[in-house]
């Protein structure tokens, strides 16, 4: 959060969530080289790199893909969400090391250009067997440069969140594409089952993981709706009891995503989607006064939606009473930022 | 998440999911007949002791030896790195592996192979299927 642009917003948990990645990183890569020493002592500088690298880039992208429904199925995983965004842009670089050294190493001493030959040096694109992976990855590295290059808050505000999020969802069309880039690659060279296991594990365990969190969206959104009940325009969410101090209840009601929190023996009623990415502010909870959205902590007061001064960002506000120990909500929204008063609980 | 968010997430990972597992059990489908053991460049087999035949195309030397119960070996020697990158070694139509750097590579036949002479040698790229070169021992 923060007024200005920066490069990187740098805090302590930035920093100590990078050393993690970046240890990580130089373990596998350790490892991953001394095994190919031992079990393919002959193997090249080059062809270790490749491999290595390409690897890695595979396993981190498999990994990012998997913190969102992690997140959404348990509340534990939600520190990996708040810096994926680095985890991403490494991606991206260890890719590009496997994809340009690939470049070098097969099409770069040939009459044509090198860019050129990676689509043209194998022309089978009718045959599954011979199909020319290269250009899979090729394509898969495009994308994940372009949500890269865009990872900054300033191509969220200028592209929208809806069109920049829309752009960043290729990433799913990013792991088809390398999925694919594996199995008609080296799978087909070494029709080693180790390859085949390592691409069949991790595309069941995320197809598996992204089903299981839009069933459980699902299932809480249709009980939200049934739970409801309509009187004088207001909507009888649950006792007020029900809601932890500093968290929310999450309701959908006419078209309106909402976030009831309580706090301070009160209770208030903000629309439920960040203006940053739009994450489930309803899934945050308080701090120090503020609604702090879950996945990069943007700020948000709870009577009037607004972030606290210097920024800018606001939320729809909505009418909360509470009648014999009940929240009932009124979906009209009001003006993003609106002071509404909230509901105080009765001892 | 907004909810129509959450519905295209939804969608993709439906859909996604099926064609991905479909595209995956295809790719297993077509995958080519596995190299023999042992076959690869970088785990040279000792030769056979007796040479039967030799031959001599360009810059390969192919060698026919012979080891016990009758066992027959394919040796390629190679001065220079071939100009093709994945070059596979074929024997009666029977795949034995593929050539790797310059020098020495042999290749032992199967019980039922081995007992099936004349033996037809031929280095094909694996990538454009172009037989390269075709070259018989007795």
């Amino acid at each position: 959060m923060s007024v200005n642009y920066t490069t990187v917003q740098w805090n302590r948990q930035k920093r100590r969530y990078d050393r993690i990645m970046l240890g990580i990183m130089v373990l596998y890569l350790l490892t991953f080289t001394f095994l190919q020493l031992v079990f393919y002592p002959l193997t090249s500088p080059e062809t270790l790199i490749i491999r290595a690298t390409g690897t890695l880039a595979f396993i981190m992208l498999q990994f990012i893909l998997c913190i969102g429904p992690l997140a959404r199925l348990d509340h534990r995983f939600l520190p990996l969400l708040y810096n994926r965004r680095h985890l991403g842009v490494t991606t991206f670089l260890i890719g590009a090391v496997h994809g340009v050294f690939n470049v070098i190493q097969f099409h770069s001493l040939g009459y044509v250009d090198p860019i050129f030959s990676v689509f043209a040096s194998n022309t089978h694109y009718a045959s599954l067997q011979d199909f020319p992976f290269q250009v899979l990855g090729f394509f898969a590295l495009v994308i994940l440069f372009l949500m890269a290059a865009t990872s900054h808050d300033f191509w969220l505000k200028n592209l929208s969140p809806r069109w920049w999020k829309s752009l960043h969802m290729l990433v799913y069309l990013a792991y088809g594409l390398l999925v694919f880039h594996v199995m008609l690659g080296v799978v087909q060279l070494e029709q080693s089952p180790m390859w085949i296991g390592f691409v069949g594990f991790g595309l069941l365990t995320l197809v598996s993981l992204h089903l299981m969190a839009a069933g459980v969206e699902k299932k809480r959104l249709l009980e939200q709706m049934d739970k409801a009940a309509v009187g004088e325009g207001f909507y009888q969410v649950c006792s007020a009891e029900d809601i932890p101090e500093n968290r929310a209840k999450m309701v959908y009601l006419e078209g309106q995503n909402i976030a009831v929190f309580r706090y301070d023996g009160k209770v208030s009623a903000v629309n439920n989607i960040c203006r940053h990415q739009h994450g489930p502010i309803g899934e945050g909870k308080i701090v120090d006064g503020c609604i702090t959205c879950p996945w990069h902590g943007y700020q948000y007061l709870p009577q009037n939606g607004q972030s606290p001064p210097p920024f800018t960002e606001k939320l729809e506000t909505y009418d909360v009473k509470i009648v014999d120990g009940m929240v009932w909500v009124n979906p009209s929204p009001y003006p993003e930022g609106t002071e509404r008063p909230a509901a105080i609980i009765q001892a | 998440m907004v909810p129509e968010l959450r519905k295209r997430h939804r969608r993709i990972w439906q859909i996604g999911g099926v064609l991905l597992c479909l595209g995956f059990a295809a790719a297993i489908w077509v995958l080519p007949k596995p190299v023999p053991a042992g076959q690869w460049p970088g785990n040279e087999l000792p030769p056979f002791p007796k040479v039967l035949a030799s031959k001599t195309k360009g810059n390969l030397s192919f060698q026919l030896r012979q080891g016990a119960n009758d066992l027959k070996q394919i040796e390629i020697t190679q001065q220079r790195v071939m100009e093709q990158t994945f070059v596979q070694v074929f024997c009666n139509n029977a795949l034995q592996g593929v050539l790797g750097p310059a020098g020495v590579r042999r290749f032992s036949l199967s019980d039922t192979l081995s007992a099936e002479p004349p033996y037809l040698i031929e280095l094909v790229d694996g990538i454009n299927h172009k037989t390269i070169h075709q070259i018989v021992l007795p």
